[in-house]
């Protein structure tokens, strides 16, 4: 299915259609003749005009893609487009190399802020260091969902200002699956940034599973790269320690839980998904820390699924757009 | 169907069950020796003590009283029972004033903070003012709920600090209905708060239904002395003061919501009710986030009304509720 040609991509258009799977779609038939077509993703970010789906498109047709769904996202009086297409190809016919550099033209074609283009089966998974403190929920479920397949990344190491005993299970874990574990002790004077820096150096983002440290702005500029933090309530609620205690004072009926990029300001970075459960006067300040880390786990996950799914990008000031 | 004997209720202890409906019960039979049955509701809160609910469950039966279901709950470290059952009960068997009698007893018994007992189909509905300001989605989803009969009150009178002409939906609603409508201007210096105290002394509770003139005086509060229930179109404690929507908007959150709450001195931090949240993305724009806000104020608000004139809600400790 492709998207038509000539849509005025000038007026607000909210273009939304079925989404595949990732897994390599194999036809059937000769082996001297049958073609395996592998997933693609483009995502489109560039100031705003007329014709900017028809180009894309068109590249994708041209060179036998099949578009399978598209999102696209004009906001209102603001003149930018975001665009993100699912596609299938043949990568004899459209070789890789190729794919980045006819995207690259239209990206310059159309003074492009992002234009990525990802084939997963084909490029290598996103690398993410993982910083967790004492609490391990979120570090578990994330080491459990990477481990079944549902975490699509290379995690190179595990990072903690909390020393964790050889035999205690996140250890054994990561032994199992080779996966480096580096104490990296805190105190309120050293933070150990630049040890950290160095440890993550290759990576492509940072994951805070619940890490109770805030990094520095000159961290977060020489990295250079996105982090994701989760905050165990709904933000701009609650911020700082201790949002379970602070939401059960308050009595409130709704805890949730905030996953966000990591910027300067505490707690207060583009948010990226949030989730919610009721509590009431039956609960007591544990219950309220269970559902909260059955949320904070969830949230987590989906938000580093989506970002890897390139469905996040950046919006405005402190604003995402999550196809 | 009635509680056990003897059920400790030292500690933490959740008995739910089935609820019924509010209409009156009437048996089919001979009209001559047909009992009707008619709905109760009791409401007790009182230090902890073994046999609570006994007790209680006990002065219910001998009546000839049918409970139907219960809530108790026990604060964990807090020591103070709640209940809240509801019952059937013959009016003959069991006439309202005895009624009383027997709950004013036993609240003596137990020292209760709190026994409130309601026979909805005989006792006088809930008395309530509205007070609204220029946005009018919460006042006109209550009187609509009203006419329908989903909200169990009588609204004496409406009070706005925004003028309404006579041709409006409001006024002519209001008109047919013989509810009177009170415009009340504010200024920074003047909130009429004298006045409005006069046209609510007989009423059993207030709502603010986007009343936007910030906050009631302590004194107003005191001096009326009874519940004000506030509906804050945002989720508290986040978004507190004006145009929670555009705070919200601007943050980027991926969830709006609504509160409603009891109304304190302080501004939009009183004892929290409800709260209902709504999905929200980049592909809203300030006003479908207003809509969707305005849309679950309304659902929140009324929830919030119906529960209380239910008899569902309590105050817990300082600043919260338990609702059953």
């Amino acid at each position: 299915m492709t998207v038509r040609r000539r849509i005025s991509s000038s007026i607000p258009h909210l273009v939304g259609f079925a989404k595949r799977s990732f897994n390599s779609y194999n036809l059937p038939g000769y082996p001297s003749s049958s073609s395996s077509l592998a997933h693609g993703i483009h995502v489109f970010h560039c100031p705003d005009q007329v014709g900017i789906v028809a180009k894309l498109s068109e590249c994708i047709a041209s060179k036998g893609g099949n578009i399978l769904g598209a999102d696209i996202f004009v906001p209102e009086k603001k003149n930018v487009f975001y665009s993100r297409s699912e596609f299938v190809f043949d990568p004899v016919k459209w070789p890789r190399e190729q794919m980045d550099e006819d995207f690259l033209n239209l990206s310059k074609v159309f003074g492009a802020s992002t234009s990525v283009v990802r084939v997963p089966d084909i490029d290598p998974k996103f690398k993410i260091g993982i910083l967790a403190s004492k609490q391990d929920h979120c570090l578990v479920d994330l080491l459990y969902r990477w481990q079944e397949g549902r975490l699509p990344v290379d995690i190179t190491c595990v990072i903690s200002n909390h020393e964790r005993g050889p035999n205690t299970h996140v250890l054994r874990f990561l032994q199992r699956n080779k996966i480096p574990y580096h104490y990296l002790h805190t105190t309120k004077e050293n933070k150990r940034e630049g040890e950290i820096l160095e440890l993550v150096l290759d990576t492509d983002f940072l994951v805070l599973a619940r890490y109770m440290q805030i990094l520095s702005g000159n961290f977060l500029r020489t990295y250079g790269k996105d982090v994701i933090n989760i905050h165990h309530g709904l933000l701009p609620s609650f911020k700082g320690g201790n949002p379970s205690k602070q939401a059960f004072d308050a009595g409130v009926k709704l805890i949730g839980a905030t996953s966000h990029f990591v910027t300067e300001e505490l707690d207060s970075g583009p948010i990226i998904e949030q989730m919610v459960e009721r509590v009431s006067h039956r609960d007591n300040l544990l219950s309220f820390v269970q559902k909260s880390e059955n949320l904070e786990r969830q949230c987590l996950a989906k938000a580093i699924g989506s970002y890897c799914d390139l469905r996040v990008l950046p919006y405005e000031e402190n604003r995402t757009v999550v196809f």
